[in-house]
């Protein structure tokens, strides 16, 4: 499985993190046993196996992302979850063998265990999609989660040798819960472009957790948009696991009200020559507060690899709160390793020099903001494509409204 | 001026040769309390500490303390104990390091534990003449606790409680020897206090507790140095330093760890920081089995200031988990960290720190760099500092890195006629130089020859 933390260095151990447990009302056998009847042989298989690992834990009682109040509502076989583009796909429930052996080989423990294998468990909502060569002109994949009813989702996403797709998936949800795993197979030579909007429900409660294998010469370029939600944890994590393999995150983020956003991007590089940035944007209005985590850890072996990892996020209210938690782990000395993190608020004479131009201090301090988000946005409409990025701008521009007021 | 005061303990022999007591119960504690003629608050308060640690969960962060059979550690060495054990006893390995060190042949034996050498307890003090003029106390805290019992318990572990932790609670209960200094109010101390402290007893824990008091407008300059001999078992260092730092008041406190390679080092250092107020911690770890060390500065006083300067060096069998935490909890306040550490031959280097600042701390700046430098690919380089801002009017930049000293820096050196060797040793010093610098010139000295050996036997 691939864990968050590397323990241990020849002779020597660290301790392990305790994380303290807590029992909440949720999905149990009763739901298991509705699940297993429209189940293939192997989808019941991963959710069995996964079921007897969850009930094992306790939820997770964070202390930088609390989930004390998760009241979790009643699970519906199916959720509402639109899916366009790509041409093989089916449904999780249906997987043969050989995709549980590459589920499982695929193994990882996201932000928490307990909701990744909750997700394998109980998903009302899912797709493994394989993108073959012949797929290379392919049209976006875009998965929109939509609807009143909670969603739970695991994707499996197959890159074969030499392509290039597009994946946007897109949580719309107006439910107050949200939980997803996506598991992607790059194979050797594939780039793929992946774009994540999280604009859940102000209430909600969304749990994201990804994991990319990248074999050699692949390439992953993901954006990371979180825009909405109470309590807003995604978690993903890319291996570098072949030689010149690259990993791009890119992270954006607007909270607003008294939402919480932990997000945790890791990059693990484990073979020679590999690349990754992660680079992280935020602006945080009225009480909310963010954890930005951004990880780097470099194998033994990883010769020749580079990495880095910048975060910057922008206080606008006297009440917002923001942490950074930047790591390196590195156990290989011919690589390049470095992060940096910013914490501040917006430039008080550049307010008053806009005020004095006849904007609000509102209008104005929305201008700098949406200026700062202007590179990344141009970003995503240069890698995504087909005009996402105007979508995405009318997101953002929304979103930085409800901003303003609590000075 | 480069002249220091030093407390060092005395090479005078003693005849007894009673045994340290081994383990840590409460009749262990009595009896330390007893010994040291100890009024009945200090007794209770470590009464209460015992009872604390017994009850308290190890951290859980850090290295791990498995190899630790805390029953077999000596909490407490009497000063009449004599070492009885020989210099051929003394392994090669130590005896060379003295050689290259130049320590003195009378010393040596001290260090080595074959002199008759006094442990866990300064029985010998100087005090210059010119500090008592002035007013500055300086003592070792046995002498403090009967001298001036009101000052002692009004600070005394009132910045790290016993209950802050499972090794503070331990520290609580079994401390012994350490120094206490007193400055009254504008007073500037003119040269740097100085504490030697030295284990030299197998098993023997070293459980010292140093107290400053930094009145308003007053200044002082504390170095603390560490030396022990390797031997076979665990060595247990569980010290503790407290710094009030009052307002417009600067304490710097200079530390050069060198524990044996056998030794589990388990520190907990604080300052507390009133207004205007300065405390600057400069720090060299390079010795010790596993290190626990993250010194912390609480910026309580408007326009409070602390800087951390510190070299980690993890070499062959070493897990150095080390850093630096800062709280700004008043407007106005700043922090520098500077955090530096070099990993070689297997050694894991970690860096671990916290910045926080709360949300009164308006108009207040934090910059932490983190800097690993990596000598070869057998060895591990780690940093986690947590940031965590509870105020937008505040200045906050981190940054780190991780890496080798590049070939183009090797060859330029090696073309004006080094060695590779000699070109590694060269860049490695000047990695450190901005820490080692910081240091009074004897310690900046003593410094860079402890580099120049660790990476002598490493490199060349």
């Amino acid at each position: 499985m691939e864990k968050a933390l590397s323990l241990s260095h020849g002779e020597f151990t660290l301790v392990e993190p305790h994380v303290s447990r807590m029992t909440l009302a949720s999905y149990g056998k009763r739901e298991l046993k509705q699940m297993l009847r429209i189940s293939s042989k192997d989808a019941g298989k991963l959710r069995s196996s996964s079921y007897l690992e969850y009930a094992g834990k306790g939820f997770p009682k964070w202390k930088r992302a609390s989930l004390d109040s998760l009241k979790l509502p009643t699970l519906d076989m199916e959720a509402f979850v639109r899916t366009e583009g790509g041409t093989d796909f089916r449904s999780m429930n249906s997987i043969t063998s050989e995709d549980l052996s590459i589920i499982n080989k695929l193994s990882f423990e996201g932000s928490d265990r307990k909701f990744v294998t909750m997700a394998d468990a109980f998903f009302n909502a899912g797709s493994v999609i394989t993108v073959g060569s012949t797929d290379r002109t392919a049209a976006p994949i875009v998965i929109t989660v939509e609807g009143d009813t909670p969603t739970i989702m695991s994707n499996l996403f197959v890159l074969d040798k030499q392509v290039e797709v597009t994946v946007v998936i897109r949580n719309k949800t107006g439910s107050v819960f949200s939980l997803m795993n996506n598991r992607f197979f790059v194979d050797e030579g594939s780039s793929l472009n992946l774009l994540f909007i999280n604009e859940a429900d102000a209430d909600a409660f969304v749990l994201s957790n990804s994991y990319c294998l990248l074999s050699a010469n692949a390439q992953l370029n993901m954006f990371d948009l979180n825009l909405s939600g109470k309590v807003v944890v995604p978690s993903h994590v890319s291996r570098l696991g072949g030689d010149s393999a690259v990993s791009n995150n890119w992270a954006l983020y607007s909270a607003a009200g008294s939402s919480v956003f932990d997000l945790s991007y890791r990059l693990r590089h484990s073979a020679r020559k590999t690349r990754g940035i992660i680079d992280g944007i935020g602006v945080l209005g009225g009480s909310a507060k963010s954890v930005f985590r951004g990880a780097i850890d470099i194998d033994k072996g990883a010769k020749g690899s580079s990495s880095s990892e910048h975060s910057d996020a922008l206080l606008v209210s006297g009440k917002a709160v923001s942490d950074a938690i930047p790591t390196l782990s590195v156990k290989e000395n011919d690589v390049e390793a470095s992060h940096a993190a910013t914490v501040g608020s917006i430039d008080q004479d550049t307010v008053y020099y806009l005020q004095n131009r006849g904007l609000t201090q509102e209008e104005a301090e929305r201008l700098i903001v949406s200026g700062k988000f202007d590179p990344l946005i141009e970003k995503i409409g240069e890698v995504i494509g087909g005009g996402i990025d105007g979508g995405v701008r009318v997101a953002i521009i929304e979103q930085l409204g409800t901003l303003s007021g609590s000075n | 001026m480069n002249r220091t005061t030093t407390r060092q303990t005395s090479s005078r022999s003693l005849s007894s040769s009673r045994d340290g007591s081994r383990g840590f119960s409460e009749r262990v504690v009595r009896e330390i309390s007893e010994y040291k003629k100890e009024p009945r608050w200090m007794l209770e308060k470590r009464l209460k500490s015992l009872e604390l640690y017994q009850s308290l969960d190890d951290p859980g962060f850090g290295v791990t303390t498995d190899s630790l059979n805390i029953n077999t550690i000596v909490p407490y060495l009497r000063p009449e104990v004599q070492a009885a054990r020989n210099w051929e006893d003394v392994p090669e390995e130590i005896r060379s390091t003295f050689d290259k060190l130049g320590i003195p042949e009378a010393e040596r034996k001290a260090l080595a534990g074959v002199g008759a050498q006094y442990d866990s307890e300064i029985v010998y003090q100087s005090i210059k003449r010119e500090l008592e003029s002035i007013g500055v106390v300086f003592l070792d805290m046995e002498s403090a606790v009967r001298e001036y019992p009101e000052i002692v318990k009004r600070y005394f572990m009132r910045a790290i409680t016993p209950s802050d932790h499972k090794y503070a609670a331990l520290h609580g209960a079994f401390w012994s020897g350490g120094s206490f200094v007193y400055v009254p109010e504008g007073v500037s101390v003119p040269l740097p206090l100085q504490a030697y402290f030295r284990m030299s007893m197998e098993g023997s824990g070293q459980f010292e507790h140093t107290l400053i008091i930094a009145e308003k407008g007053s200044s002082v300059e504390f170095v603390e140095g560490c030396s022990a001999p390797r031997f076979n078992e665990i060595n247990l260092h569980v010290g503790m330093v407290e710094l009030f730092v009052r307002d417009g008041a600067r304490v710097k406190y200079s530390t050069i760890q060198n524990w044996s390679k056998n030794t589990l080092n388990l520190n907990s250092k604080r300052a507390i920081v009133g207004e205007d107020g300065t405390v600057e911690w400069v720090s060299g770890s390079l010795g010790s089995n596993k290190t626990m060390l993250y010194p912390a500065s609480l910026l309580v006083g408007e326009g409070a200031k602390s800087e951390h300067l510190a070299i980690t060096y993890a070499g062959k069998g070493q897990h150095m988990d080390t850093g630096a935490k800062v709280f700004h909890m008043a407007p106005g306040t700043s922090s520098v960290i500077d955090a530096r550490s070099i990993s070689i031959n297997g050694g894991w280097a970690f860096y671990r720190g916290k910045l926080h600042i709360a949300s009164n701390a308006k108009g207040s700046k934090a910059n932490v760099k983190c800097t690993a430098l990596m000598m070869d690919d057998n060895s591990r380089s780690d940093t986690v500092p947590v940031i965590e801002v509870k105020t937008r009017d505040a200045d906050v930049g981190h940054e780190a890195r991780i890496g080798r000293i590049s070939d183009d820096q090797i060859y330029y050196l090696t073309t004006r006629g080094l060695s590779e060797d000699q070109a590694k040793a060269l860049i490695v010093k000047g990695f450190a130089e901005p820490i080692s610098k910081e240091f009074p010139l004897e310690y900046a000295v003593e410094l860079n020859r402890l580099l120049n050996l660790e990476l002598e036997g490493a490199i060349g």
